[in-house]
């Protein structure tokens, strides 16, 4: 039995961080109506963030955060501005950028780190603690805490302040959005740099769990999609409880089938999921259709 | 006295389509003015290029005394124009409230943005009841009440009203156009208002225009244009 609670412990703890990776990737899918290929990616770009705070100021991850997730923001912007603002009107060309954006970065940090895998050590990492006879990594809770804490403020966010209600308008009418004199742009670049941020967020946060390289972001990002298929595509909450039941799923088929079956059930789970409910689990029915409808 | 609107020579379309041929019309401040005509005949293009959705490929748009051919549409509702599109295009995943708010977004912050609320609902009272309502299922008089009521929160000059009586019951139709007519008066509001209901239209407003492939036909006193013969034959059955 203690066996059983401690697979769904473990499975609770990655799936926090799955939701961390996804709740990112939704936000800008939800609004921007882009797939970004390229946010393994942006957590990758915030682990080495991470490294590099540790290695050149000698700063513990959890304190670089105040770097890196500020820096990830206006990466983020300029990404929005100056690659995907120049493509809008075609989605297509949007999501074949967001790709080569993917291999740009991926490219870029194998060449600058000649492919050594580095980890940023946090003084928090050696921490475990005891809930009820069940050990847990302190570093694993807080990204669960982070995740939690994210998806209120965002929720909150969009829902009692007026730039947040604005950022919902642009999702679900453009033009009457701009008609109401909110700048569309501008809403668009203020997405993806948030969008870049939480990647920057997660990114720092697991930087002392994972060994780092360059390929990273590629195992998440599986799993993010997966989360955001089952959750709802551009549901907060979505991406929040998707994250858990990827990752308490993936813990448990893990121990009782075979651990090498994870990307064959993230996407049973993916296929699945489109299949019966393409709104996922959260989304409001009929949300997901906006993005198939005349938007300009 | 200096025009509310004035558009000299407009020519606007999409690609290499002409849609608009050089249309001028002019619109006094406090006036109701309606653009009748087929469809296709360009009125829907015509609302969108001064809403700025559109760029005109010629000609001059000026509004309140200012050239605003050249701004885009979300600079417009902080100078005073509004446009309320077809279908009315509220937020369907957000209520009656957040849709009103939206429409008050270029003065959000501004001690008028709470009063505006206040009034615009004492003047839809159907709104208050559906405060809380997801604006996607209201029905389709109040889904029109509601566009109209969003681009009152911007506290416009003028108003642009686009085929507002589609999809509704004629009893439904007559409720918006007398709400419309009765802004207008109480608030001092211009409205610009385009129709395929010529009837109702002729009937609301204190003068035309008519269009047709992209070019003024006639223009004249509503009442004129209801009693021509021309004009009923044309567009009004009759």
């Amino acid at each position: 039995m203690s066996g059983l609670l401690n697979i769904i412990v473990v499975g609770l703890l990655l799936g926090g961080i799955y939701g961390l990776i996804s709740m990112g990737l939704n936000l800008i899918f939800g609004v921007i109506r882009i797939v970004n290929f390229a946010h393994g990616e942006l957590v990758m770009l915030g682990m080495y963030g991470a490294y590099m705070c540790y290695f050149l100021l000698g700063m513990d991850p959890y304190a670089s955060l105040v770097i890196v997730v500020p820096a990830m923001f206006v990466f983020g912007v300029l990404i929005q501005r100056f690659v995907l603002q120049p493509l809008q009107g075609e989605p297509m060309m949007q999501i074949f950028a967001t790709f080569g954006l993917l291999l740009i970065f991926q490219n870029a940090v194998l060449a600058i780190t000649r492919g050594v895998g580095y980890t940023a050590p946090s003084a928090l990492s050696s921490i475990v603690v005891d809930v009820g006879g069940i050990k847990i990594s302190l570093v694993r809770l807080i990204a669960l805490v982070a995740v939690s804490a994210a998806a209120l403020f965002l929720s909150w966010f969009v829902k009692n302040t007026m730039l947040g209600k604005a950022v919902r308008a642009v999702t679900q009418d453009r033009r009457a959005a701009r008609l109401m004199g909110i700048h569309v742009e501008w809403a668009f670049m203020l997405t993806f740099g948030a969008g870049a941020a939480l990647a920057g967020l997660a990114g720092t946060l697991i930087a002392p769990i994972y060994t780092m390289s360059p390929q990273i972001g590629g195992n998440f990002i599986l799993a993010a999609f997966a989360v955001v298929v089952l959750g709802g595509l551009g549901s907060v909450w979505g991406a929040y409880i998707g994250g858990f039941l990827i990752g308490v799923t993936e813990a448990v088929a893990g121990y009782y089938l075979d651990p090498s079956l994870k990307t064959a059930i993230w996407f049973a789970i993916f296929i699945g999921m489109l299949i019966v409910r393409p709104s996922g689990l959260f989304g409001v029915v009929g949300a997901e259709e906006i993005g198939l409808r005349e938007q300009d | 006295m200096s025009a509310a609107l004035r558009i000299e020579n407009l020519y606007a379309g999409y690609g290499q389509a002409g849609v608009l041929e050089g249309v001028s019309i002019s619109v006094e401040p406090g006036e109701i003015v309606s653009v009748v005509g087929a469809n296709g005949a360009g009125k829907t293009t015509l609302l969108n290029t001064i809403a700025g959705i559109n760029r005109p490929s010629s000609g001059r748009i000026v509004f309140d005394g200012v050239d605003i051919g050249h701004l885009r549409a979300h600079q417009l509702p902080a100078r005073g124009l509004a446009l309320v599109p077809e279908g009315g295009r509220l937020f369907p995943f957000m209520t009656v409230q957040e849709n009103l708010e939206m429409g008050g977004f270029s003065r959000r912050g501004s001690p008028e943005f709470r009063t505006a609320l206040h009034d615009v609902t004492t003047l839809f009272p159907i709104l208050r009841e559906r405060r809380e309502q997801y604006a996607g299922h209201l029905s389709g008089g109040e889904r029109q009440m509601c566009a109209i009521a969003r681009a009152v929160m911007s506290d416009p000059k003028l108003i642009m009203l686009d085929e507002p009586s589609v999809g509704l019951s004629p009893k439904m139709v007559g409720e918006v156009f007398l709400l419309v007519e009765r802004l207008a008066r109480t608030r001092g509001l211009t409205v610009v208002l385009v129709e395929q209901n010529v009837q109702e239209a002729l009937a609301v407003s204190d003068r035309a225009y008519v269009i047709d492939h992209g070019r003024i036909v006639r223009e004249g006193a509503s009442a004129d244009l209801a009693s021509d013969a021309a004009i009923q034959a044309a567009y009004m059955g009759l």
